[in-house]
Parts: structure tokens; C-alpha cells; sequence
């Protein structure tokens, strides 16, 4: 298998899933359209190292991971980046379901660390172990983090409660 | 799945993946056009298998004199005659260098190498195109920067074959998307970066501050490399990657002319150099080869060709690899200049 075989392969399998990743982690299509073409990038020239099966993915979301932490916004916005691509992301922008507001404030409240490990276990459906993988840590570390951030985000939503009890109550 | 997690999940502001549009083809073939760099594979070096001691031409006495542990500074070395190679040679980059005047860094790279086809294949015989793509960086001293890009014409490799094809000018990428590749150079596409401007180091973001501060000294800059290729992940194990990084700095990025010289003592140090003498590159320039043993087996897959009048890097190129293709990034410009960021001609 070519080199140019074997990027068409993990770009096809897992363009949809980073897509997703983006989206639902950068406040405009522009920058989803960056988060996409730069973790593409990457994976063009490094294709030698993207791990086989389904390690590819997690591979992709850590190479996601790091272009959003880095902010490397400008830098990313390249010349591959077609006008295409970006109306395309702009035609498709996450919506806030209605009556989970207080979840999404609760969950937003949280830690950057917290939210991190919540939204790759529940969005991206990842176990600890895969969570490990894609942020460098070990997998007991992911786990630990995980367990902690349920706790810290029950614990905002009971907070929560209580107060609306209390201003009912008032 | 605890009651938590639902909640989560329930919040997804993106529960369904996205449907790929003709968007993403064009992505894929727009980042497939871009060169892969060269010295990103791993197996470990044949140290020894091609020891400096063994390489001829001059390039071999500018690499074992350009080692740390005999090295004199650039500086002092400047006015040493043509039989002290590598003084010679570093104190050219310092003199070609010193003075880094003009309002922009520029690089202009010619991506060369893709070898498309077979084509014409109703015919008796089948021929390859010759592709090839500029891509442009301008950094201005405030940070600003600039990118161009831009596919040059495409030329048959066989005149006689693409001839009894009926002299298409046009070719169909098969099954890569975007537009079909033509005897005519495509669109010019150059923009002006927002954001946080950033130049990249390997996987390592620096600002032009940064770049100034790198050190100057071999030792300290191979382990600051180390460092920016353990930033990415996924680049296997560091000291595989060194030469690639180390060589960008040559001509890639606007370090001092202290810090290319002290990346070329450190290239000078890697286990699997070996110079290879006169060589042209595929402008047809005149330069001398040295090449870096980045895989495990015996061929070089990474090799430069340096002008030894004034140590500019002319060409990287990648050779030999699995897919029997080749990768040829061409310097065409790297310095300072005062001329303005424009979009890339096709001449």
C-alpha cells in the first residue's frame, strides 16, 4: 500500500468522526474548517507514523486535540483550504438541545481538564484507556480523571438544584 | 453508562457525524498536492554502515570539520582559504547573511517529484505526467504572515506516447478529486494569515522572538529539536526525525545566520551522514549532495544539495520511497527582502 494509498484510507475512514470532533469543540465553522485541514495535514506528513486500525483515530484526535489547544488558528488557515469546505461547515453548526440548558452551564463551569475527559467518554464514546491515549496520560490517570469529573459535575448540578429550590422557596 | 454520562451525552452539540460534501475531497486533494516532507521515518540509523570518514569531495571536509568538538566559530574562521571546506563554507553563510536587511522573510519552494499516470493506456503506449506546485512564505518583522500557493503545468513524460494520445492537455486525477491536471498552471492562491501569527519547527509553534533566541550552539539546538519533535505524538521516536528538523532550519525558517551554521555542525554529527559530491538539482543548479540514512536499510532516503559557494540549501528531497516515488522540495528563494508578498507567478 502507497503512502497515497494509505491516506485516502484514513482520511476517508475518519475524516466524518474528526469532523464531528471539531464541531463540536471550536465556535465557528472557520475554525472547525482550521482544526480539519491542519489535522489532515499532519496526518499527510506524518502518514508513516498514523498507527493501524482503529488507533488511527485516537492518533487523529490527539493531533485534533493539540491544533485546538495550540490555537493555531492563523497558522492553519492555509492555501489547501478551500471556500467549499467552509460554507459546507457553515451550513452545519451544532445546535444546544432545549431544557438542558442548566447541564450545559453546569458542564461549561467545569474545569477545561473536566470537560475534556467527560466530552471524549460521552461524545466521542471513548473508554479510559482510549481517553489515555489521546491526551498522554496513563490509562489509571484517565480513569482517575474521569471518576473526578462525574463527581465535580453531579456536584455542580446539585448545587444548582438546591439554589433553584431556594429561590422557590424565597 | 452512569446517569452522568447520559446528561453528557445529551448535551452533545453535535450527536450525529457530520456528512462528508465535495468540501472534503477538495480538502483531501489539496493537502495530497502539498509535498510530504522529507526524514519523518523511523528505523534506526546504520551507524557506521556510511561513517563520515569514509565520504569524498568537499563536502566531506566542510561535515567532519563542521564537528563541534573541532570546529572553530564561524567568525573566526571567516577569510580561511578554499582548502578549509567546511570554514569556508560557514563563514560564506555568515557573510552571505549577516545582515538580514529587508521587511520580510521570504521562502519559495518548488514541490516537485509526483510522477501521475499511467496515462494514454487505449494506446500502445502508456506515459506519466510531471507535476509540480509552488508554495510561498512571507513573514513580516511585526510577525504578519503570508502564504501562496499554486499548481504549475503539468508535462507529459513522454512526448511520443502523450502524442498518439492525441495530445490531451487535460488528465483526470482519477480518484482524487479536484480540478483535472492541465498543460496549463492552475489558480494563484495566496492570503494573508489572521490570528496568532506562528511558524512551525516541527510540531513546535514559535514566534519570530523565539526563532532569534534559538541557540547557537550544536549540542543545545539538536536537543531543542529533540524537544519541538517530541511535541508531536506521533513522530515516532525522536532522534529518527533529527535530521529533517535539523535541515529545516537551513532554509526554512529566518534563524541567524549563527544558529544555520551551528544546525549544519549539528547535522554534522548525525550518525547516518554521508556526503556524496557534486550534484545538480532539478532547477539544474549546481550543488554538492549529502544524504541522511532516516530508515532502516541501506539506501538514504533524505538528501540535500548544498551550494558550497554560499551554503544555501537548494533542494531537499525524499528518495526511494516504498511507492518508488520521490519528493523534490526546491528552494527558490529563502532570505530577507524588502520586495512585497504577492501571489505566486507561474513563471
Amino acid at each position: 500500500m502507497t503512502h497515497r494509498d494509505r491516506f485516502e484510507a484514513v482520511y476517508d475512514a475518519h475524516y466524518p468522526a474528526i469532523h464531528q470532533y471539531a464541531a463540536r469543540r471550536t465556535g465557528s465553522p472557520d475554525d472547525t474548517a482550521d482544526v480539519l485541514s491542519e489535522t489532515f495535514l499532519t496526518a499527510w506528513r506524518r502518514i508513516g507514523d498514523v498507527p493501524e486500525g482503529e488507533e488511527a483515530l485516537l492518533w487523529l484526535y490527539g493531533v485534533a486535540r493539540r491544533v485546538l489547544a495550540n490555537q493555531r488558528r492563523g497558522a492553519a488557515r492555509r492555501a489547501v483550504l478551500t471556500e467549499r469546505l467552509r460554507a459546507e461547515l457553515a451550513a452545519d453548526r451544532p445546535v444546544s438541545p432545549a431544557g438542558l440548558e442548566h447541564v450545559r452551564a453546569a458542564f461549561d463551569g467545569l474545569p477545561q481538564r473536566d470537560r475534556e475527559v467527560l466530552a471524549l467518554a460521552c461524545w466521542e464514546g471513548l473508554t479510559g484507556e482510549q481517553i489515555a491515549k489521546v491526551v498522554g496520560c496513563t490509562a489509571i490517570a484517565a480513569r482517575t480523571r474521569l471518576h473526578r469529573a462525574r463527581k465535580r459535575l453531579t456536584a455542580a448540578l446539585e448545587r444548582q438544584a438546591s439554589l433553584t429550590i431556594a429561590m422557590e422557596e424565597a | 453508562m452512569s446517569d452522568i454520562d447520559h446528561l453528557v451525552k445529551a448535551i452533545d452539540p453535535v450527536p450525529h457525524a457530520p456528512q462528508p460534501g465535495p468540501g472534503a475531497g477538495e480538502l483531501r486533494a489539496a493537502i495530497m498536492a502539498t509535498a510530504a516532507p522529507p526524514a519523518r521515518r523511523r528505523p534506526p540509523w546504520r551507524a557506521g554502515a556510511l561513517a563520515l570518514a569514509a565520504a569524498s569531495a568537499a563536502t566531506a571536509v566542510f561535515l567532519s570539520q563542521a564537528a563541534p568538538t573541532e570546529t572553530p566559530s564561524p567568525a573566526r574562521s571567516t577569510g580561511v582559504t578554499s582548502l578549509s571546506g567546511a570554514s569556508v563554507l560557514l563563514a560564506a553563510a555568515v557573510k552571505a547573511d549577516a545582515a538580514p536587511e529587508g521587511a520580510y522573510w521570504h521562502l519559495k519552494e518548488l514541490h516537485a517529484g509526483q510522477r501521475p499516470g499511467p496515462y494514454g493506456e487505449n494506446g500502445d503506449t502508456t506515459y506519466h505526467l510531471e507535476t509540480s506546485s509552488l508554495f510561498e512564505q512571507w513573514v513580516a518583522r511585526d510577525g504578519r504572515t503570508w502564504r501562496g500557493f499554486r499548481q504549475l503545468a503539468a508535462r507529459p513524460l513522454d512526448v511520443e506516447a502523450w502524442r498518439r494520445d492525441g495530445s490531451p492537455t487535460e488528465w483526470p486525477k482519477g480518484r482524487d478529486p479536484g480540478p483535472p491536471y492541465s498543460t496549463s498552471p492552475g489558480e494563484s492562491l495566496f492570503f494573508r494569515n489572521k490570528g496568532k501569527p506562528r511558524l512551525y519547527w516541527s510540531a513546535m509553534p514559535l514566534t519570530l522572538k523565539e526563532i532569534e533566541e534559538l541557540p547557537a550552539d550544536p549540542e543545545a539546538l539538536k536537543k531543542r529539536a529533540l524537544e519541538a519533535i517530541r511535541r508531536d505524538k506521533g513522530a515516532g521516536p525522536a532522534r529518527d526525525a533529527l535530521a529533517g528538523t535539523l535541515s529545516s532550519l537551513l532554509y526554512e525558517l529566518p534563524v541567524s545566520p549563527q544558529v544555520r551554521a551551528a544546525a549544519y555542525r549539528a547535522l554534522a554529527t548525525l550518525p547516518g551522514v554521508r556526503a556524496e559530491g557534486p550534484a545538480t538539482d532539478p532547477r539544474g543548479r549546481a550543488g554538492v549532495a549529502v544524504t541522511f540514512l532516516t530508515q532502516g536499510d541501506r539506501t538514504p532516503r533524505t538528501r540535500l544539495i548544498i551550494d558550497p559557494g554560499t551554503s544555501k540549501v537548494l533542494a531537499a528531497e525524499r528518495i526511494g520511497l516504498p511507492d518508488g516515488k520521490e519528493r523534490r522540495q526546491v528552494v527558490l528563494e529563502s532570505g530577507w527582502t524588502d520586495t512585497e508578498p504577492s501571489p505566486p507567478s507561474a513563471g
